[in-house]
């Protein structure tokens, strides 16, 4: 039989994900975008333990595997060991997996209770989410705390909340399911019509944007305090990305690759606050948001259902609050229907 | 049950067919019934991954004209009149591509192609038990998949609401443009679905009752248990999927509101359906069915490569009673994993994490395989030659994919992951990287017998060079894009700035999966070339052990002259008893017997 | 139909033997998927009746429901006849009881019909509430299972006339009257179901 190198090809190929590694990036390198909550760091962290225990599986698995193939190639005079198994062998290697499946699923249970088991109730802050194709309403209490009343503050598209503090999210759907996803507070939840379903998070940081580097930065409550950060008087745009990478193989082709960035807004009024006072000095930092994302298949706008949460230190949120004017087709959405529909949506509160 | 009266079922049920039409059409032979299911699943896949490829344009490059097609079909079919992907052509293409890829492509592939070819042959039967009943599912089969097909010519197109089909918008009028086209999706499964059940039904009848004379249980080969345990998923979960078709077609077109709840608004206007129901009651019987449909994905191509490893590595299959419990444990916890999918859909928190511990202690039974295979490897003479290839490139595939399954397991990480590319990357390691690894293992080995011709060696080689390195540039990047939290079914994730930096990953996916479809074209060449004009096979191309290659090279209409008595297990290669040689046929009477 | 090339031919009993518990198989099994069918259905009927009121009623009318009961029990009964008659080889007999099964099987759907004409009379149509739709539901593939099983019948009946069937060779009788029973159980499921409860 005529022997083909194959397993220097296998050895090769092996290499494949780690070429695909070495591709360099436009954004950042680490992908995972930085978790902005205790609760997302805890998951994060479950998420660094069982990747060190499968990158040492996969490591040990694939290179016995590869030596396997090679040490064990057929050669003249090279004849097989004639065995069936060895129990031992067996007790042990079902043993041991069982062993670390173990210490995942304990880990798992216990970060489990506390992401959605122990809601909690120091005052969070209560908002309603009512997701249609394709957008995102929100309703907050107002200052009565109680939800369908005149006073109630009613968005769409954006949510403001305060830093620092619990949130807690009542959600359901008007028409189809959809799925709140905040990716940095690694929340995500369907949105079922006909349920109302709850997810809690913190943010305890602010997004920002830094007008030197033109990226996003989070900043602590104390931090924020300390710098310059205009609160209005900028405006986000974004163009299209110039670069062309070596495997972008005609310029027709190109990827809308954006690339955001602030720039002074001529017609508003610039606002700059530093440790809660208005500052003459040029602003350092402008107000960003996170964004939310609907991750279930909900029609054919889905990859549009894009929302923001904009997180604020208290002044800015009760200014958020107050600026809020909802017109008469948001209002009729409430009343028409989450109220209509679900009255006891609003009593389970 | 006697060897004579095996003859005489056969015999009588069918005779050698004389006229082309019960030759090749209505035909009750196992081996051409097992053909017309390799050639028109073949021809799916062609389908399903020239969809695949067209979404993948559309996610590198939103809204750019797709070459040559787009210019054709300006305006028609999943284009918009610029020639680009529209919206609703988008989300038709990944539902017909993720439906027509697992019920069309690889659930016939792997259990009724290689299932009807090998089971008769690999416990020495001249057939299956009911023939007429093979020939019925195959020709419920491919007017499932006609349909299939009709529906992109309907009006407004097919199915588009993802291949899990979730109420209301599958179901509520308005939800998605479609009407017709997800109605006959909907009949599709149903009599896709009826086949399997008749193919699963006619599989277990053939193993308990028409196993040859000495074929024990512990002496079936491995991809016959696998068969075995897939046509129990097949026969108990199917009808599962039946009846929540069956309820989706009553909500769609009789206005019933089995998964439509109070108070829906679809845009403006209220539904006619009354509402009262509950969407989550479509997802739990859903993946009641779907959770033991992925098995039905995995188990037969465990089994193939079970067989072949042992075969190329000339020693015993490493703990093959392991091997049949680990088959049973999957069947058993199968069942009972369901909620795993729906983490984060609204089911009870606690049971979540009772669908955990589940979850988590299902991958103990595949560590079970993958370690066994390894041991199978360890100490063998190995014989590189294609199949065994493919066969070892599975079993590194599946490893990726079964460890990416822990993270999913998890049920807080899951939270995070959920719904995004980290899932795709997973299912496709799986049902691309394993299965379809294991079913070029299987043609390659089993090409000899099938058409009595040997694919060409170099051809194979090349084709598992291209495959491998492109599956995983292609596939690999997925879970980064995962771990970025790129949502799955997304058109174009240019709206989103925290997925702005993916784009140029997005871009070498789909690089990468062009290379990997044209790749496809090497094996359709060997292939095709190779069923035609390759050189003749020997018998027992490969000296492996097992009944069907005891058979001449063209296995002849009744399989075996008489019926073989079997006297030893399947893998006993480089078996002392067999010396000088390294291997000892099945059936091979023991030195010293009477004969 | 695989039986139709067997009967012109003079077989072993063992042959038979072996056939008959192949094909019995097959039927359990056949028949097993048909329970996780109605599973599927009866669970969700489950759900949606558990979350409702407990006033909730099905407004059906019990007497039809009570006669199809016992006219289904009868074709069981005439069933296991035909079935016993054929395994003594008795055609005449056989024949009879298959015929009137089969008259009891219309009998089912003739008042079931008039059951669905009451109902659409009074504007209960499948989409007039969830449990008028699960209604239509099990009833219709009920009903439709109890066609299929009189295709079977007349079938049967024609080969039984025909002579297909003797002592040692009536299986598809034996068949037939497994999934005639399958068919009565359900129905013996369903009558309270919808119903009494």
């Amino acid at each position: 039989m005529k022997r083909f190198p194959a397993w220097s090809l296998f050895l090769a190929c092996m290499f494949a994900p780690a070429l695909a590694l070495a591709v360099d990036l436009q954004g950042p390198s680490v992908w995972i975008p930085a978790a902005v909550s205790d609760r997302g760091r805890d998951i994060d962290n479950l998420y660094m333990h069982i990747m060190y225990i499968v990158i040492a599986i996969f490591v040990i698995t694939q290179g016995l595997l590869l030596y396997s193939i090679i040490a064990f190639r057929a050669k003249p005079g090279r004849k097989a060991t004639f065995t069936h198994g060895s129990t031992g062998v067996e007790v042990i290697l079902a043993v041991v997996p069982a062993i670390i499946l173990l210490y995942i699923t304990v880990a798992s249970v216990n970060l489990w209770k506390l992401v959605r088991l122990k809601q909690p109730d120091d005052h969070p802050v209560r908002i309603q989410v009512m997701a249609e194709q394709f957008s995102w309403n929100f309703r907050q209490a107002g200052p009565d705390a109680v939800f369908g009343t005149p006073d109630d503050v009613i968005s769409a598209g954006e949510v403001a909340v305060p830093v620092d503090r619990n949130v807690v999210f009542y959600i359901s759907s008007k028409d189809v399911i959809h799925s709140f996803f905040l990716p940095e507070s690694r929340v995500k939840q369907d949105v079922v019509p006909g349920l109302l379903g709850r997810v809690w998070t913190k943010w305890n940081v602010i997004p920002v944007w830094d007008l030197a580097s033109q990226k996003r930065v989070l900043l602590t409550l104390a931090e924020y305090e300390a710098a310059p950060v205009a609160v209005s008087g900028y405006k986000l745009n974004s163009e299209p990305n110039p670069v062309k990478k070596w495997y972008q193989f005609s310029d027709s082709a190109r990827i809308n690759y954006l690339r955001y960035h602030y720039d002074r807004d001529p017609e508003a009024k610039l606002l700059v606050l530093q440790n809660g006072k208005p500052v003459k000095v040029p602003p350092q930092y402008v107000l960003h948001y996170f964004e939310i994302a609907c991750s279930q298949l909900c029609g054919n706008l889905h990859f549009a259902m894009r929302g923001t949460v904009r997180v604020l230190p208290p002044d800015q949120y009760e200014a958020w609050l107050k600026a809020q004017q909802p017109d008469d087709y948001l209002q009729s959405k409430w009343t028409g229907i989450w109220d209509k529909f679900h009255p006891e949506y609003d009593r389970a509160l | 049950m006697s060897a004579e009266t095996v003859n005489a079922v056969v015999d009588l049920i069918h005779p050698e067919p004389t006229s082309f039409f019960r030759k090749y059409v209505w035909s009750y032979d196992h081996k051409v019934v097992a053909k017309q299911y390799l050639w028109t699943s073949l021809l799916f896949m062609t389908l399903g991954g020239s969809l695949a490829m067209l979404l993948r344009w559309q996610i590198a490059y939103p809204n750019q004209p797709v070459p040559f097609w787009g210019m054709l079909l300006k305006g028609h079919f999943v284009f918009d009149a610029s020639g680009a992907i529209s919206p609703d052509g988008y989300l038709q293409l990944t539902t017909m591509h993720g439906l027509i890829m697992v019920f069309f492509v690889i659930i016939p592939l792997i259990v009724s192609a290689f299932g009807n070819f090998l089971i008769p042959l690999h416990i020495g039967a001249r057939d299956v038990a009911f023939p007429v009943l093979n020939a019925l599912s195959y020709w419920l089969y491919l007017p499932a998949g006609l349909l299939m097909i009709a529906s992109f010519f309907m009006v407004k197109g097919a199915g588009e609401a993802g291949w899990t089909g979730y109420p209301p918008l599958s179901d509520v009028a308005g939800a998605v443009a479609p009407v017709w086209g997800m109605n006959l999706v909907l009949i599709a499964l149903f009599l896709a679905g009826f086949s399997s059940i008749l193919g699963g039904i006619n599989f277990l009848t053939t193993v308990i009752r028409m196993r040859a004379p000495g074929m024990t249980w512990s002496r079936l080969p491995l991809t016959t248990w696998a068969q075995f345990i897939t046509a129990i998923f097949q026969v108990l979960a199917t009808p599962m999927l039946a009846a929540a078709g069956a309820m989706l077609f009553f909500d769609r077109v009789f206005h019933t509101s089995f998964f439509l709840p109070h108070g829906l608004v679809i845009g403006q206007s209220e539904p006619v359906n009354t509402g009262g129901g509950y969407p989550l009651l479509w997802q739990h019987i859903f993946w009641f069915y779907a959770h033991p449909a992925v098995y039905i994905l995995i188990l037969p191509s465990m089994g193939f490569a079970s067989d072949i490893l042992a075969a190329f590595s000339r020693k015993p299959v490493f703990g093959y009673r392991a091997m049949v419990i680990s088959l049973v444990a999957i069947m058993g916890l199968g069942f009972v994993v369901w909620g795993h999918h729906m983490f984060v859909s609204g089911l009870n928190p606690i049971m979540g994490m009772a669908f955990m511990v589940s979850t988590v202690f299902i991958a103990l039974p595949s560590g079970v395989k993958v370690f066994n295979w390894m041991g199978t490897l360890w100490g063998g003479a190995i014989r590189l030659e294609p199949p065994m290839l493919y066969a070892i490139s599975f079993v590194s595939m599946f490893i990726i994919g079964g460890l990416s399954g822990i993270f999913m397991a998890a049920s807080p990480v899951d939270i995070y992951i959920h719904d995004t590319y980290f899932i795709i990357a997973h299912f496709h390691y799986v049902v691309f990287g394993a299965t379809l690894f294991a079913v070029f293992a299987a043609t390659t080995y089993w090409f000899p017998k099938m058409f009595g011709r040997m694919m060409n060696r170099k051809l194979c080689y090349l084709h598992w060079g291209l495959t491998f390195l492109f599956f995983n540039m292609a596939f690999f990047p997925m879970h980064f894009l995962g771990e970025a939290g790129h949502m799955r079914r997304l058109m174009t994730s240019t709206g989103y700035e925290f997925l702005n930096p993916m784009a140029p990953w997005n871009e070498f996916i789909t690089l990468s999966a062009f290379a990997l479809g044209l790749s496809q074209i090497v094996f359709t060449y060997n292939f095709i070339y190779s069923v035609f004009f390759g050189d003749p096979a020997p018998a027992n191309p490969w000296e492996s052990a097992t009944l069907e290659w005891t058979v001449p090279a063209t296995v002849p209409h009744y399989n075996f002259k008489v019926i073989p008595t079997v006297y030893r297990g399947p893998h006993e290669y480089s078996s002392p008893e067999a010396a000088p040689a390294d291997w000892i046929a099945q059936n091979a009477p023991p030195k010293g017997a009477a004969h | 139909m695989s039986d139709a090339a067997e009967h012109h031919v003079t077989l072993s009993p063992a042959f038979h033997k072996d056939r008959r518990a192949m094909r019995l198989l097959g039927i359990w099994l056949f028949l097993g998927s048909e329970v996780m069918f109605f599973t599927a259905f009866f669970g969700a009927y489950i759900v949606a009746r558990s979350a409702a009121p407990v006033s909730v009623v099905m407004p059906l009318e019990k007497l039809w429901g009570a006669l199809n009961t016992v006219v289904l029990i009868t074709s069981s009964l005439t069933m296991a006849l035909a079935v016993l008659y054929s395994k003594k080889g008795d055609r005449d007999r056989t024949g009879r009881y298959l015929a009137l099964t089969f008259l009891l099987a219309c009998c089912f759907l003739v008042v079931k019909a008039i059951e669905y004409t009451h109902h659409f009379q009074d504007g209960n149509f499948p989409s007039h509430d969830i449990f008028f739709g699960f209604y239509f539901l099990l009833t219709g593939f009920h009903g439709l299972h109890v066609l299929g099983g009189m295709i079977t019948l007349g079938i049967l009946w024609w080969r039984n006339r025909r002579g297909d069937f003797n002592k040692d060779y009536n299986d598809p009788i034996e068949i037939a009257g497994l999934y005639w029973h399958f068919v009565d159980l359900v129905w013996i499921f369903l009558f309270p179901a919808l119903y009494l409860l």
